[in-house]
């Protein structure tokens, strides 16, 4: 009787094993492709002929100073937010209010919030196309899941942890920042890598505010437009004029981006596994 | 001492207060500059005339359902592959799997990692692989279809939905299964009858989220549709939704025309189909917490 049982259970697995291998599968068909292309000068190089040759430097430093902006905007409003919905929020009606419309943020699809950042950071707040107005768009996105992270991370420390510093004589907010937040270290961080994995990846919410098709030159001004490895794929990709001469460049550029969402999306669960691993 | 207690309590309160009005501040400036469509044509135009031509030689029409007929089409052939995948897989994962914990591990792992997968890359598979085997396998003159985006976008969504729909299978009290046990009734069967209906509520928050996940998805769809003005008729044919036709116009539009301000009013569909899915999707997934509790 058990063993028919677990037989059902592998039956209705057959998709998801198929799930699996298309996974592994996509990685697997972007390697073989685009490693032989991959080198040294490919990475620390400028595109050259009409992005046909050379490399995606510019690409690669735009992603992460992007990335390193939107994610210093956003932290700050995400731990006060965390913190205040981990210990200091009642359970009313208005927090209930905060809640729900912090979690319909997250859902909000992320070319929305590239309208916004157009209408409200390029226009009205008339910063113009550029890499500021990208990360602060940016930023938005990743608050949602940013409070998440926090609120989880402060709320996996035992509780008794809370009330021995509250015991003696510990001021309430000096209890948090002293003796929680250093404990939740590992989940928090790992929702910071998880926003990483998210934020390097993504296109639709700095495509109207400031991503650049190409650039003769780097610049560390974030009041200038600047270049993205996930955009510069997708360009690669559709919009050329030589689509198949490219393709190898689209290719190895596509390996490369998987490897930075990899590296931070590996990270983020390891350090998730570690917590478990704690308590 | 107090002082500074009195000011931490009003700080926290007002950053949260801050970001969870950020989406009403969206909301409106979305509005402001999509209301401003009608000054050009009747909102009856908008919502009912059929036809999405913005650069047209005799007149430009500004029609919202070519755009929201692709995006629906597109999202339920998604979900159709997606929801009975998701929910077999958590079944799965859940009932089945957790027994070899080095696997379960592995495999949650994995899935999780794959939600991780920027869009863009999922695309360019679509576009390379996909594309060309649909192209061949029916004998099409391009593979950049209605199928095509189906298929990716339920890889897509398929990490929220397996994720959702097995906290909830995973959260059944053990005393209900062991009520079937004591009847007789094989394990398999316990899942089906017992098991699944309890985490129904969770389940179907899974598909609504999955389904929220699926609409707002952009750079994917952008690089594997086509993106042709036809209404879609068939899987075969190419197509385009609300949130490619954003992308691809907005960049070329003129600032303050009637087309500029047609693609806010998109905008504003797109945020308001999300926003109601996703209120009734966190609505089931914190009905299920309570159920259980």
């Amino acid at each position: 009787m058990k063993i028919k049982s677990s037989f059902y259970f592998y039956l209705l697995a057959i998709p998801l094993f198929l799930f699996l291998f298309t996974i592994i599968f996509i990685t697997v068909y972007l390697i073989i492709n685009g490693y032989p292309v991959l080198n040294f000068r490919f990475l620390f190089s400028y595109p050259e002929e009409q992005m046909t040759q050379g490399g995606i430097f510019p690409a690669i430093f735009g992603s992460i100073y992007l990335t390193i902006f939107a994610f210093i905007f956003a932290i700050i409003p995400s731990l006060l937010s965390g913190i205040y919905f981990a210990y200091y929020a009642k359970d009313n009606f208005l927090t209930f209010t905060l809640r729900t419309l912090i979690k319909s943020l997250s859902g909000l699809p992320s070319i929305v919030f590239g309208l916004f950042g157009l209408a409200f950071f390029v226009r009205t707040l008339n910063i113009g196309l550029s890499l500021l107005a990208s990360s602060l768009t940016l930023s938005i996105l990743s608050i949602p899941p940013l409070i998440t992270a926090v609120e989880e991370g402060l709320l996996s420390v035992p509780h008794t942890f809370y009330e021995a510093a509250i015991a003696l004589g510990v001021p309430k907010w000096t209890a948090i920042r002293k003796i929680i937040l250093p404990e939740s270290k590992p989940l928090l961080l790992s929702g910071i890598f998880l926003a990483f994995a998210r934020l390097i990846g993504e296109v639709a919410p700095i495509l109207f505010t400031g991503v650049a098709f190409y650039l003769k030159k780097i610049s560390f001004s974030p009041l200038d437009r600047f270049m993205a490895l996930p955009y510069h794929i997708y360009i690669l990709a559709t919009q050329h004029e030589k689509i198949l001469k490219v393709r190898p460049i689209a290719f190895a550029s596509s390996l490369i981006l998987l490897f930075f969402a990899l590296f931070f999306g590996i990270i983020a669960y390891i350090l998730r596994m570690k917590i478990k691993k704690y308590y | 001492m107090k002082e500074t207690h009195k000011f931490i309590n009003f700080l926290l309160f007002f950053s949260s207060l801050l970001t969870s009005l950020l989406i009403i501040f969206i909301l409106f400036f979305l509005l402001s500059a999509g209301l401003k469509l009608f000054k050009s044509i009747s909102p009856k135009e908008f919502f009912f005339h059929p036809v999405w031509n913005p650069t047209g030689y005799f007149k430009n029409e500004y029609g919202l359902l070519p755009n929201l007929w692709g995006s629906i089409l597109v999202t339920f052939l998604a979900l159709i592959i997606a929801i009975p995948v998701g929910i077999f897989s958590a079944i799965f994962l859940s009932e089945e799997l957790k027994k070899i914990s080095w696997l379960y591990n592995l495999v949650k792992g994995i899935i999780e990692l794959f939600a991780a997968f920027p869009s863009v890359i999922i695309g360019f598979f679509g576009l390379v692989y996909l594309a060309p085997l649909i192209q061949n396998l029916f004998s099409l003159s391009s593979g950049l279809c209605v199928l095509n985006g189906g298929i990716i976008l339920a890889l897509m969504c398929l990490p929220t939905i397996i994720s959702i729909c097995e906290a909830s299978i995973s959260q059944v009290p053990l005393i209900y299964k062991e009520a079937g046990y004591a009847l007789g009734v094989s394990r398999f069967q316990t899942t089906l009858k017992i098991v699944l209906p309890t985490a129904k509520s969770g389940i179907i928050a899974g598909i609504l989220l999955g389904f929220g996940r699926a609409i707002g998805e952009t750079m994917a769809m952008l690089m594997v549709l086509g993106n042709s003005p036809i209404t879609a008729k068939s899987l075969f044919s190419p197509t385009r939704t609300l949130t490619t036709t954003i992308a691809i116009e907005m960049g070329e539009t003129a600032k303050n025309t009637p087309h500029f301000f047609a693609l806010f009013m998109l905008g504003v569909i797109l945020f308001i189909i999300s926003f109601i899915v996703n209120l009734i999707g966190n609505y089931f997934a914190q009905k299920r917490i309570k159920l259980i509790i």
